[in-house]
């Protein structure tokens, strides 16, 4: 009977912070499957939590045994790899010519990244030191590698915490926007209308345009150079047009096969110990900061523009498109720009503004990681 | 209470923080800037056919 129980004496293991941990596993699986809230990154986030928060689980370091995502966080995420690698699918999916048609888009771009900023300094004010608080403040980048690797830059204690908010929100943006934008707009502003004319964008421009974009960021923001060169190289192999199959690869079986790695690996940083704690939830506050303020900055800044422009007026809904997540945010703005004006079609040029905060958002990153290090 | 004792309200790294801020988005915007100009150069230098 003795030896009965001692083999099963590992359930007796158990805390009430990892069942916890199971609860919230559970939930993120439930999110990504009957939601379809970004179930390529929360299904296997959720999992790994389940996993990593067993007793005594083999999964991850146990004394001197190394555990298999242990290995893999070491291999992929501590060296910052796994994020990179992700970059260039999502180079290769990008399509920049709703942007070159009208540069000047790019400019909300830069405006929606103020939520990082913003949130920069609220972590600040929160206690939080400046490598977290800048870890923290990157959420607001609505994009997840570059989550992922200044958090890990900068050795953030919150990874855990980080990414899981930065995809969460990332799913919530058809949520998070909508009501923040028409408190900040009138109703007459939203009705703006903005006609569309495709222009040609030349087979040369977007062969050369990752190329010096990654020159210029570069050049200005040392510690963008991995991101944006490793997004721009995605890009190039898109726009050559003489490695369709490599540039398919990118898009699809790398892409997908990080993506399962990532989600998977990045739960090691999810084990009780670690993710339960109150500032958990303080991340979790200030990311949703970092979205409403990104919209913030962008529309404001929109309406800025037109005080200059009165007789092309933009619609300062664009403005908050410029933020990272592409494509969710420009379908939310089209969506918002039709209930007003079933006529009014916002698409390309919230496409274009969409786009723009992919380029600032890893411009953003390096500039954190530039004013941090 | 633990959650209130935990908290620590630092002004002193708060104000410190608002000239990264405004460095932070100064920078973005002058990094941003650079590129526009470089893409309204590209679109205006190169006028070959595109894939559009």
């Amino acid at each position: 009977m003795e030896q009965i129980i001692e083999l099963f004496s590992n359930v007796f293991d158990v805390t009430w912070q990892q069942a916890v941990m199971w609860l919230i596993g559970g939930m993120l699986i439930y999110l990504g499957i009957r939601k379809k809230m970004e179930p390529t990154l929360l299904i296997p986030m959720g999992f790994g939590a389940i996993l990593v928060n067993l007793p005594n689980s083999g999964a991850v370091t146990q004394g001197d045994v190394e555990g298999p995502i242990d290995v893999l966080f070491n291999a992929g995420i501590a060296n910052e790899l796994f994020p990179l690698l992700l970059f260039i699918g999502i180079g290769a999916m990008i399509d920049f010519t709703p942007l070159l048609s009208n540069p000047k888009l790019i400019l909300f771009g830069a405006a929606a990244q103020f939520g990082i900023f913003f949130t920069l300094s609220m972590a600040r004010l929160f206690g939080f030191e400046l490598n977290d608080a800048a870890s923290i403040a990157i959420i607001g980048a609505a994009d997840g590698p570059t989550s992922i690797f200044v958090a890990q830059t900068l050795s953030s204690n919150y990874i855990g915490a980080i990414v899981v908010a930065a995809y969460s929100y990332m799913a919530l943006v058809p949520i998070i926007q909508p009501p923040v934008i028409r408190l900040i707009t009138t109703k007459k502003e939203r009705l703006i209308r903005m006609p569309y004319s495709q222009k040609d964008v030349s087979k040369t421009a977007k062969i050369l345009f990752p190329i010096i974009i990654t020159a210029v960021a570069g050049l200005v923001a040392p510690g963008s150079i991995a991101l944006v060169g490793f997004l721009m190289f995605g890009n190039l192999i898109r726009e050559c047009g003489v490695l369709d199959i490599l540039s398919e690869t990118a898009q699809n079986a790398l892409a997908n096969l990080v993506t399962i790695l990532l989600g998977f690996t990045i739960s090691t940083k999810m084990q009780a110990e670690q993710f339960l704690a109150w500032e958990t939830i303080l991340i979790m506050c200030l990311g949703l900061v970092a979205f409403i303020f990104d919209t913030v900055g962008g529309v404001l800044f929109a309406k800025l523009i037109n005080l200059f422009t009165p007789n092309s007026k933009i619609n300062p809904m664009i403005g908050a498109a410029g933020i990272s997540a592409f494509p969710m945010s420009a379908r939310v703005i089209n969506k918002m720009g039709l209930k007003e004006d079933p006529q009014n079609f916002l698409l390309m040029h919230a496409v274009g503004a969409n786009v723009a905060g992919q380029i600032a958002s890893v411009i953003a990153g390096g500039l954190i990681l530039n004013m941090v290090m | 209470m633990e959650f209130l004792s935990s908290f620590k309200i630092d002004l002193d790294a708060f104000l410190e923080s608002l000239s990264m801020m405004g460095i932070g988005m100064l920078g973005i915007f002058v990094v941003i800037a650079v590129i526009m100009i470089c893409m309204y150069a590209l679109t205006g230098i190169f006028k070959d056919k595109g894939d559009n």
